[in-house]
């Protein structure tokens, strides 16, 4: 089933939706990193679907964002894609963006919001900070293990799922296996890595912000095996994994591409980074980088 | 005679990661890895320095003579020309009313 949605993205709360229906509410606040995103929906169908999708993100604080969700019968456009969010509306922080779900295919359906957020989430923090970002979203599986994030990395069809699917209950817990985000590294090299409500082949998983262990750039292949990466490698390999922040009807290429550059830069020098060679063997995957964390930390890690 | 100076083409971003220099084309079509001595030469490219004074900047770092670094250097320079990350201007980056890159 398709569900053509029209959404329209306000900075802040504004007092058109604060006051509309007020007994009746069906806002969904959801934490996006440190900004917070009200995701207003259209009828209770949908506000409970997707209530259980991000159960894990509802926040108790004021909106950065608000994005009104409403179904519009009759639209026939395409899957979601960037031609589908140009801006309707040409007003001062107010975006009106076009999408169509299937949340027949189950949470899946939902997809197509993921892009919304990761929107919201620049175009908030470039409100709430200017132009230094706090914190960026990666393209990677996070994977929780001993208190600590493993971050592998990729882009589409290098295995995120898949690691994510080969993590047992022993191995560690997965955070999310699409995308996390990723705090600028602090003075003394510390990073952290938090949760987001993004979908990828499993819905969102826990909420939680915890340090960075290190990044493993992933690669199938014929065995599995742990190699360092040269700086100039690993800057190239990770840069392309940031996404890119692009912000509510606005085109700030350059500015964007420095704020990569320097994250990318700055992350690699300041963590460990690897490659991570694997097979669809999840024992030797485990056991592989249990040895890394040894070789790191000092103990053997499950 | 007018000098030409080299200036590294607006739009391009580059990164210095250990002795390497990543530079990445507006719109990060396209990314180059500049080894140690193009990475010094880049540096150079700052609109303040024409050839000869890059060669001969290079000449303290390195044990080679001015004539081999001049040609080397120019060859490197034509290089990042001919893929668009260098220009040439008749103007010094101060006359044209920028500080140097650094």
């Amino acid at each position: 089933m398709k569900m053509p949605l029209k959404a329209t993205v306000y900075m802040g709360v504004p007092v058109e939706v604060r006051t509309r229906t007020p007994s009746i509410n069906r806002t969904l606040d959801i934490q996006i990193g440190s900004i917070c995103c009200g995701l207003r929906c259209p009828d209770d169908e949908v506000y409970h679907r997707l209530r259980r999708l991000y159960g894990n993100f509802l926040a108790e604080q004021s909106a950065d964002v608000t994005i009104e969700l409403e179904r519009t019968p009759g639209w026939n456009g395409s899957e979601v894609d960037d031609q589908v969010f140009s801006v309707l509306r040409d007003e001062p922080d107010v975006f009106v963006v076009e999408m169509q779900c299937s949340p027949a295919e189950s949470d899946a359906g939902f997809r197509p919001l993921n892009r919304l957020f990761y929107l919201a989430y620049y175009s908030a923090c470039l409100e709430k900070y200017g132009g230094s970002l706090p914190a960026m979203l990666v393209h990677a599986c996070g994977v929780l293990r001993r208190g600590r994030a493993l971050v592998l990395a990729g882009p589409s069809e290098s295995g995120k799922t898949t690691i994510a699917g080969l993590c047992g209950e022993n191995d560690g817990r997965v955070i999310n296996d699409e995308m996390v985000l990723l705090s600028r590294p602090a003075r003394d090299g510390g990073t952290s890595v938090q949760s987001v409500p993004i979908t990828g082949g499993f819905p969102p998983g826990i909420n939680i912000t915890v340090p960075l262990s290190c990044i493993l750039l992933l690669k199938k292949g014929s065995r599995t095996r742990v190699k360092p990466v040269a700086p100039v490698d690993a800057y190239l390999r990770f840069i392309r994994q940031i996404v890119t922040p692009t912000y509510l009807g606005q085109r700030e290429g350059r500015t964007a591409a420095a704020m990569v550059a320097d994250f990318s830069q700055e992350t690699t020098s300041a963590v460990p980074v690897y490659e991570l060679e694997f097979t669809l063997d999840g024992e030797s995957l485990w056991r592989e980088i249990g040895e890394l964390e040894a070789t790191m930390y000092g103990q053997v890690t499950k | 005679m007018i000098m030409n100076r080299i200036v590294q083409v607006d739009g391009v971003i580059s990164r210095r990661i250990g002795d390497e220099i990543v530079v990445i084309t507006e719109g990060g079509t396209s990314t180059h890895v500049l080894n140690k001595t193009a990475a010094v030469i880049w540096e150079l490219c700052d609109g303040e320095h024409s050839l000869d004074e890059i060669s001969a900047r290079l000449c303290e770092r390195f044990e080679v003579t001015f004539d081999e670094v001049r040609r080397d250097t120019a060859e490197i320079i034509d290089r990042l020309i001919t893929i668009g990350l260098l220009g040439r201007s008749e103007k010094t980056a101060t006359e044209r009313g920028e500080g140097p890159t650094t």
